[in-house]
């Protein structure tokens, strides 16, 4: 072993003064790879030998030159201080620096973004980091904590919105409208939740959903279905979804046979605008479908399928006519 | 680190001594070594391994300090 080492040392001063053979850099190298420990050996040896250096003054007697000054140096003067080269300085300086700006960047990237919006008289829309779109109705206003970390958002939503996933959803998303859970499962969803009504509705019209309470199980509701949950009778019920639920952002509408009262009831939500009937003609059935047009042409359009009359008022708008054809 | 590297350069064996720094500063061959102290290549050679083993040995509380940190730091 211990020759073995000896050789060893001899290649290690051959190969870095340059005079050893293929074959022994071969063997060098064969013997680096056996261990870390033996690269650092090598490399170890390399910087002593690179890092020596002549001795700047080679004849000087240090033991002399100490003899002669130690007589003249006072007492205090023998402390010794402890100097950091100053390339250390830096170099410990930048450390700490860039360490601090990586934990600086990992706190922000765990910590939980909290956004919070208001619609009062209009629809809001606004865009999560991951791309979630959230469409708020009038009078509605929602919180959302979102840690991309940690794969979740949470909506905690008073009124009515439109909620768009996207398909490469980043985060697990929950709307949390007073008691009531709904739980996505990559989807766009409607919800319907203001805190003074009875009802909260919950309509889905891709993918699914899970609507429940922490203590009830709720309903699972797919693309199609609306669900709702009745706060004074504490039941989940599940019915057929309303196609113009998200009307107030996509200004789509399909009435199918639809009453012009509750029609123009939808209209006047949507658009913010009073309308009003005169004569016999709340109870007119009417069948026609809307995509995103404004008030005014599908107003006319609906007078002119029923044969009324259209009156703007200062605040409202008037359809008279004598009942339907 | 380099002074320390000087002063374990002076602790050397004479001969040891000698031969290192033909070889470093007088970046002199180990055959040309070898023929001005007439002794054989090989002693030179084993001379050499002893000059960077016992410095190595002398240092090496300086030494790795650095590979270390370093090392440490790469790791994933």
């Amino acid at each position: 072993m211990n020759e073995e080492m000896e050789h060893i040392e001899d290649l290690i001063g051959k190969f870095i003064v340059g005079e050893a053979s293929e074959t022994e850099i071969r063997e060098l190298r064969e013997w680096c790879a056996i261990s870390p420990e033996n690269q650092k050996y090598l490399d170890d040896t390399s910087l002593i030998y690179e890092k020596s250096q002549l001795p700047s003054k080679p004849e000087f007697d240090s033991e002399a030159a100490w003899a002669k000054v130690k007589g003249k140096i006072s007492k205090k003067a023998t402390k010794t201080r402890f100097m950091l080269p100053t390339w250390g300085i830096a170099a410990g300086l930048g450390l700490l620096f860039a360490l601090s700006f990586v934990f600086y960047f990992y706190r922000q990237s765990t910590q939980t973004q909290e956004f919070q919006f208001v619609a009062d008289n209009i629809v809001v829309t606004q865009q999560m980091p991951d791309l979630t779109e959230i469409s708020l109705n009038q009078h509605s206003q929602v919180k959302v904590e979102y840690n991309e970390r940690k794969n979740r958002g949470t909506i905690i939503l008073e009124g009515e919105a439109l909620i768009s996933i996207p398909d490469s959803k980043k985060v697990n998303w929950m709307v949390q409208a007073g008691e009531l859970q709904i739980e996505d499962i990559g989807t766009v969803f409607h919800v319907k939740a203001f805190p003074d009504s009875a009802l909260v509705e919950v309509t889905v019209q891709e993918g699914l959903v899970r609507f429940f309470k922490e203590d009830m199980e709720g309903i699972t509701l797919k693309a199609g279905e609306k669900g709702t949950y009745d706060k004074n009778l504490n039941v989940f019920s599940k019915l057929e979804a309303d196609p113009n639920v998200s009307a107030f952002v996509t200004r789509a509408f399909t009435f199918q046979e639809e009453e012009l009262g509750q029609v123009l009831e939808k209209l006047s939500q949507v658009y913010g605008k009073k309308i009003v009937m005169e004569g016999d003609i709340s109870g007119c059935k009417l069948t026609v479908a809307f995509e995103n047009e404004d008030l005014e042409t599908i107003l006319a359009i609906i007078a002119e399928t029923l044969g009324l009359e259209i009156k703007e008022e200062a605040d409202q708008i008037k359809l008279s006519g004598n009942g339907c054809f | 680190l380099e002074a320390k590297i000087q002063e374990a350069l002076e602790t050397l064996p004479e001969q040891c001594r000698l031969i290192f720094k033909m070889s470093r500063f007088e970046e002199l061959k180990y055959h040309e070594i070898a023929a001005q102290l007439q002794l054989s290549v090989k002693t030179v050679e084993n001379q050499m391994g002893k000059a960077l083993k016992l410095m190595r040995t002398q240092l090496k509380d300086y030494l790795p300090l650095i590979t270390i940190l370093i090392g440490r730091l790469l790791e994933p």
